[in-house]
């Protein structure tokens, strides 16, 4: 590993995010190649939080857009200030002088998330979260921001980047992403991570953790993860547990059954998941991690 | 075998890893090249990180991506693992590779011949187990790998038609009615054109399975096959028979596997002993084909085809069914099978209402049927 990405792979440390050789590869040619990044992965893999880090290390401010079926451009990109714009309407008319006011202008521009991430004095950190819930349209649209870092408003015409963004999409692969915004991005898949990475979120973000107490937890979670599970938990189930543990004093699992069963919502989050996670198979990994 | 005569350089590598399925461009070649020359540190973790971000587009890609570095420029290494997971897939084979070393272990067994025709499923393992009969994979890891790769099969055809569709020869169409609907806010004057966007291709497919006591040794990988095929095509049905016929499509779409295979046995449905597909498929027709088959629908039979009833009323039924479809695939793991003599061509002309007879012994011909979907599904 290179001496910048050692000192990138510690900046994230005091940030609380473990991150791993080849994230940091990833972002550090992204930096280099200022290029977007498509990180995919299943829920709860850190995915998100990787944009947070990013943001927090590059002391960049972060703007976030969360896609959703139906998602326009209205709510992403810009929308004109009718409101203001009938205003200005009716005060002109009133008004002594005759000139004509220009309702669409930069004056009358609301700048949603992606407009505002390019009109950043210094390069913000866009995250576009949960692509793969935006609809193709939404998606065909992006490839400008991508591909140019600018933006077509009909109105204005094209507003390109003061600064570029470093943009990160995420998705959690519901639906196959268009091979045009892949080509356009790096990509990185954020798989769950093994025992000793994951030990390390736990300790690096519970610190007060019992070292005894999070090497069983995450070694129950791991055992967890190999069954077939319709949702299987993900790291920030694995730290709502660890704290929920300690909120409950707890020092061991072994011996803590009923506690365990109890508290299993905060991992399980199908019924089908908690039938399939009964007693039985709890004392069963419990042992095993023991 | 390398399908590039491997020259140690890095141009050599990223082609390699094209002719192994990855889909990038010169760009991206051009950009790998640009930030080796300008890293500081160039170790085999970052050479190979560096690579796998650029030309990685999707998780399949990921996955295979450190198995095909390593079968580049460590082959010793990866010629190690696959002789010991085919030891594992065929153990009638053990003793002679043991003897005969590992250089020439791999050329003398017919089922380990490395190359192959299964394409874009990632490399080195699965190409390995491409040609194995079903019946020889004993070894529950290569199993799992082997199902893994079957239901995947489904998921690339799914990926070979979704990118078929980005591809329009005449460009977009003007739509005039929705064109002249927009001009309405302009006082009628037409200012901006609409453009008519094409349907998405969405194969209808009716997977019928014979789920017999006679199948039972090619079913866990054929159930993940259809499976894949019919979680992948939210227009697809799948039907289950051996004495008689029954719906599996909502048993097959549950997320879970292990639900999945729970539903199954609730049901108390595999495994039955007798097979009669002539009457399953008079079943199907009378109960099931006015709501599932359209004349756009491939209807692809899984089944070996031993049955106890005559040979005419499984004519009629086929012929029934071939009328109402687009086009019959029968894929029937005795074909290809050490032994049996029998070929598509006979059975083809025993039964001229099925379009193709396709073997279903192993992955490779599990492949040959994703691509003869994939070309009827575009004609």
């Amino acid at each position: 590993m290179s001496v910048s990405e050692l000192s990138l792979t510690a900046q994230f440390a005091a940030t609380g995010y473990v991150v791993d050789h080849s994230l940091v590869t990833t972002l550090g040619l992204m930096r280099q190649l200022e290029r977007p990044l498509l990180i995919e992965g299943e829920a709860g893999v850190g995915k998100t939080e990787s944009a947070k880090a990013l943001a927090e290390v590059t002391s960049a401010p972060l703007i976030r857009l969360q896609c959703y079926d139906g998602l326009d451009l209205n709510a992403a990109v810009y929308e004109w200030n009718y409101t203001r714009q009938l205003i200005s309407i009716k005060l002109n008319e009133s008004a002594s002088d005759d000139g004509a006011i220009d309702v669409f202008s930069r004056e009358f521009l609301m700048e949603r998330p992606l407009l505002q991430s390019i009109q950043q004095p210094e390069p913000a950190v866009l995250l576009i979260d949960e692509i793969d819930r935006a609809d193709e349209a939404f998606e065909a649209y992006l490839l400008e921001l991508l591909s140019d870092f600018q933006i077509s408003i009909p109105e204005l015409g094209t507003i390109k980047a003061v600064s570029k963004p470093r943009v990160i999409l995420t998705s959690n692969g519901t639906r196959e992403l268009s091979d045009a915004l892949r080509r356009r991005c790096l990509y990185h898949y954020m798989d769950y991570p093994g025992y000793h990475k994951e030990l390390e979120i736990v300790l690096a973000r519970l610190p007060d953790i019992d070292q005894s107490l999070g090497e069983q937890i995450v070694g129950f979670i791991q055992k967890i993860r190999d069954t077939e599970l319709q949702k299987r938990p993900g790291v920030a189930e694995t730290l709502d547990w660890a704290a929920a543990l300690m909120g409950l004093e707890l020092n061991t699992l072994q011996d803590n059954l009923d506690v365990i069963l109890e508290t299993r919502s905060c991992f399980l989050k199908t019924r089908e998941d908690m039938a399939a996670i009964d007693r039985e198979s709890v004392a069963e990994v419990i042992t095993a991690v023991a | 075998m390398n399908p590039i005569a491997p020259s140690q350089t890095l141009l050599g590598f990223l082609q390699f890893l094209k002719a192994e399925g990855f889909t990038f461009g010169i760009g991206e070649s051009r950009d790998i090249l640009s930030a080796l020359k300008a890293s500081d540190c160039l170790d085999r973790n970052n050479v190979a990180h560096t690579i796998r971000t650029l030309t990685c587009r999707s998780r399949e890609d990921w996955r295979g991506y450190d198995l095909a570095f390593r079968k580049y420029w460590f082959p010793k290494e990866v010629e190690m693992y696959e002789l010991d997971l085919v030891e594992r897939i065929d153990p009638r084979n053990r003793n002679t590779q043991r003897m005969s070393g590992l250089a020439g272990a791999s050329k003398e067994s017919p089922r380990q011949d490395n190359d192959t025709s299964v394409d874009g499923i990632g490399a080195g393992t699965a190409r390995n187990i491409s040609k194995a009969d079903f019946r020889f994979i004993n070894d529950k890891q290569a199993m799992r790998h082997a199902e893994r790769i079957a239901e995947r099969m489904a998921n690339q055809l799914k990926r070979q038609l979704g990118r078929r569709r980005t591809f329009k020869p005449k460009g977009n169409q003007i739509d005039i009615r929705r064109t002249i609907r927009k001009s309405l806010s302009t006082g009628g004057l037409p200012l901006a054109a609409t453009y008519s966007v094409r349907k998405p291709v969405h194969p209808h497919l009716v997977v019928i399975h014979d789920v017999s006591h006679s199948m039972s040794w090619n079913n866990p990988l054929l159930f993940r096959f259809a499976r894949g095929l019919v979680r992948a095509f939210d227009h697809s049905h799948a039907f289950a028979f051996h004495t008689k016929l029954f719906s599996v499509t909502s048993i097959y779409r549950e997320q879970s596997l292990s639900r999945m295979k729970e539903r199954l046995e609730e049901n108390n449905k595999l495994w039955m002993g007798g097979t009669k597909i002539a009457e399953s498929l008079k079943t199907f027709n009378d109960l099931h084909s006015r709501l599932v088959v359209t004349p756009k629908t491939v209807v692809i039979i899984i089944s070996d085809g031993f049955d106890t009833e005559d040979r005419e009323k499984l004519r009629d039924e086929l012929d029934t069914l071939a009328a109402k479809s687009r086009s019959i695939l029968w894929l029937n793991p005795m074909l290809g099978r050490e032994g049996v003599t029998t070929t598509a061509e006979q059975l083809k002309n025993e039964l001229p209402e099925v379009d193709v007879f396709l073997p279903a012994n192993s992955l490779e011909g599990l492949q040959n049927t994703v691509k003869k979907i994939t070309a009827l599904t575009s004609i």
